[in-house]
């Protein structure tokens, strides 16, 4: 007997034999296993199994066409969400289309929702064009500075404020404004500077007449050597005002570094202006003292001027080629030193030591004045003809070179920040001036930004008023009603003066420039068109 | 005499075998229609050329999605979209004999979609594979003894016909069932003829030796 039938040997078997044929060859092994017989009989049976499981139940009937190629509809389930995918970005497409035909903007709406204001913005927009008076010169300056301590109205733009100062900008309130602002004068100022140093040169080489030298800086260092009125720290700028009048005392030549930022020196005024300003303090000074009984300290202020002019004459001319933080300090050095010379509790100590600009006696006439001063005379008589000649022609040169519009910026760029040590500054700048530019920073500076990012360089931060110019009017009105943290920056450019108490001052933003005649009238700012 | 033997073996089992599938086809569902008229009739607008095409090949449709599929009603709704879309597609058929082939194409184009794109879970499938009562059989030729083993043998059937391989299954319904020629299911497939013919052949194997296995 051969091999016994198995599943698997059936398997290979029927893979090349047909059923017949295995039966026919292993009819005995086949016998001996029923399954493998059974195997071999569903494989037999298998083809006609499964075409009756083919027919085993009735097939559907055909869909019926109803009309023109129209199958019997069928449930469909896709129309909503292909609706949705076309008709929803349609719709905002149309809307954002809508909005841009309209010029509709975002900031609009936000603008038309009224804003509960809140007591810090209130109160500045109090200061802003209505300021009231202040009773302390220093009140506004004062406030200024305590501002980011009220911290959440400003405290988006403090973030904006120290990147800038990352950058390198100068902050308000750093001594550091005033005392780099000159530092970096333009190339034609360069070139003036050392056209005009070189021509003063010649009167500083003109020794003074020694005895009255002599007596001058034995008073001087009689002040010097008696505590100051005021205990306040020594700023950089009186430092090097102090070192300006000792070098203007002793050293005859010309220092680089002096000229350097000679040209800074009383940016919009001439040498005569300058002479005259820093002479006319003395004359002030008996104006004031007019007011009061003439007493023995006011004759020796008058003997003392006849001896200071021999000096101060070329100190001023010193001063002129100066920036005019150190012209300031050497001024009021000078007027210190004759003040102190001739009556410390006089009445005119007053005018430095006292912090309310209001109370400044002195209102010295800042425009140039072609007419020459008594005192211009006198001191024209005592120097001689040839001198007076050549003062007389540098002035003239720097009248004409003079830019009024830029050396004004310059000028304010200096006085934007007012102290103590540039006071004597401010007041040869007039008081109204002053107290103009003064209050417009505030008002700018209140309004807007942080006082540590107000003023930088010789810019000022504002916020944004509108996409056009607007009239000044118009503009007030907006930035009242607009909030503060939504304000940009704008730069103002002061260009010239229009008398005491009016400056034309460029407004730019976003690349337009619109100009603003800004007046000052009875302590209040307002803003005009030009 | 060779070469006599050659051609018995090789050649003449696939004539007749051929010759015995187109007596069974025309005994079954009688004769076959005119495709190229009924095709151009449907395309010309006439609504009753789409039910008479379909007619001769509804049954055999049905069988193959049925047998395919394990739910009754996954298998209606297939039957339903095929139809639709061989009523839509018809123009593109370029060759009208080879309609048969081209219908189970679709089919089972369809029916890999279908399970690709949901895999369902048919509780009446369960119940069939359990019961096997939707299986009914109505021949009055045959007795009920013989109904009744038909009956177990057709569920069991089915049964292991869901334990094959994917594509042995397709190809061994497309043959038995659809009745698409070989050669046709080689080039759906991209296979040789041979191949084919050994597939369809392990498959019965495998089916028939699963009966057994399930017999004893």
């Amino acid at each position: 007997m051969s091999e016994p039938m198995t599943l698997d040997r059936l398997e290979e078997l029927l893979e090349t034999m047909e059923p017949a044929e295995i039966r026919r060859d292993y009819a005995a092994e086949l016998a001996a296993d029923p399954r493998c017989e059974a195997m071999l009989e569903h494989f037999e049976k298998l083809d006609a199994n499964l075409e009756a499981l083919a027919e085993l139940e009735p097939a559907p009937a055909i869909p019926v066409p109803r009309a023109e190629g129209a199958v019997v509809s069928l449930p469909k389930r896709r129309p909503l969400v292909r609706w949705l995918t076309f008709v929803a970005p349609l719709a905002a497409a149309l809307v954002v289309a809508l909005m841009i035909s309209n010029d509709w903007h975002p900031q609009q709406v936000l603008d038309d929702v009224p804003v509960a204001a809140e007591p810090t913005t209130r109160d500045d927009e109090g200061l802003a064009f209505a300021m009231e008076e202040s009773k302390d010169g220093d009140s506004s300056l004062e406030r200024l500075r305590e501002l980011p301590a009220e911290g959440a109205p400003y405290r988006e733009e403090s973030s904006r404020s120290t990147a800038e100062k990352a950058d390198g900008r100068a902050s308000f309130g750093d001594e550091r404004v005033v005392a780099e602002a000159p530092a970096e004068p333009t190339l034609p100022s360069r070139q003036r500077a050392r056209s005009a140093s070189d021509v003063a040169a010649k009167p500083k080489s003109t020794p003074a007449p020694k005895p009255a030298a002599e007596k001058l800086r034995s008073l001087a260092d009689s002040v010097r050597a008696s505590p100051p009125a005021t205990a306040e720290p020594e700023s950089p700028v009186d430092r090097s005002g102090t070192r300006q009048v000792a070098s203007a005392q002793g050293d005859a030549s010309p220092e680089p570094a002096r000229e350097e930022r000679a040209d800074d020196a009383m940016p919009g005024k001439t040498v005569d202006e300058s002479i005259t300003v820093t002479g006319s303090a003395p004359e002030d000074e008996v104006a004031v003292a007019s007011h009061h009984s003439r007493s023995d300290a006011a004759k020796k202020s008058e003997q003392l001027e006849a001896l200071a002019d021999e000096v101060t004459r070329p100190v001023a001319e010193k001063v002129a080629e100066m920036p005019v933080a150190e012209a300031a300090g050497i001024a009021e050095q000078e007027v210190s030193d004759k003040v102190a010379a001739s009556d410390r509790e006089g009445p005119t100590e007053q005018l430095y030591d006292s912090g309310d600009l209001d109370s400044v006696a002195v209102e010295s006439a800042p425009e140039y004045d072609a007419a020459p001063l008594p005192r211009l005379a006198q001191k024209q008589a005592a120097l001689g003809a040839e001198q007076m000649i050549e003062v007389t022609e540098l002035s003239k040169e720097r009248r004409k070179e003079s830019d009024v519009g830029t050396r004004l910026s310059e000028l304010e760029a200096l006085l934007l920040t007012p102290n103590r040590s540039n006071r004597a500054a401010v007041a040869k700048l007039g008081e109204t001036r002053a107290r103009l530019l003064t209050e417009l920073e505030n008002a700018w500076q209140t309004r807007t930004e942080p006082p540590t990012n107000l003023v930088a360089g010789r810019k000022l931060w504002w916020p944004p008023f509108g996409d056009r110019p607007l009239e000044p009017e118009q503009w007030q009105q907006f930035w009242r009603n607009s909030p503060v943290a939504r304000r940009s920056a704008v730069w103002l450019y002061p260009k010239t003066w229009r008398g005491d108490d009016r400056l034309l001052v460029d407004v730019q933003m976003n690349n337009q420039t619109t100009t603003v005649l800004v007046v000052f009238r009875n302590n209040r700012l307002q803003l005009r068109q030009p | 005499m060779k070469l006599f033997s050659w051609l018995t073996v090789a050649v003449v089992p696939d004539m007749a075998k051929s010759l015995l599938a187109g007596s069974r086809e025309s005994s079954r569902r009688g004769d076959p229609p005119d495709l190229e008229a009924l095709m151009q009739a449907h395309l010309q607008g006439d609504a009753d050329a789409f039910p008479q095409l379909m007619e001769y090949y509804r049954r055999d449709l049905w069988g193959f999605l049925r047998n395919r599929l394990h739910s009754h009603a996954d298998a209606e709704d297939l039957f339903q979209d095929i139809c639709l879309k061989v009523f839509d597609k018809l123009a593109t058929l370029k060759e009208p004999s080879a309609f048969r082939s081209w219908l189970f194409a679709i089919a089972l184009n369809q029916v890999r979609k279908f399970f690709t794109k949901k895999r369902p879970i048919s509780l009446e499938a369960d119940a069939e594979e359990e019961g096997g009562a939707s299986i009914v059989l109505v021949d009055p030729t045959r007795l009920p003894s013989e109904q009744l083993e038909l009956k177990g043998d057709l569920a069991k059937l089915r049964r292991h016909l869901h334990v094959l391989k994917e594509r042995d299954r397709d190809i061994l319904l497309l043959d038995v069932i659809a009745e698409v020629p070989q050669h046709r299911i080689a080039e759906m497939y991209d296979m040789n003829l041979n191949s084919v013919k050994t597939v369809i052949r392990r498959a019965k194997i495998k089916l028939a030796r699963l009966m057994a296995e399930d017999q004893t």
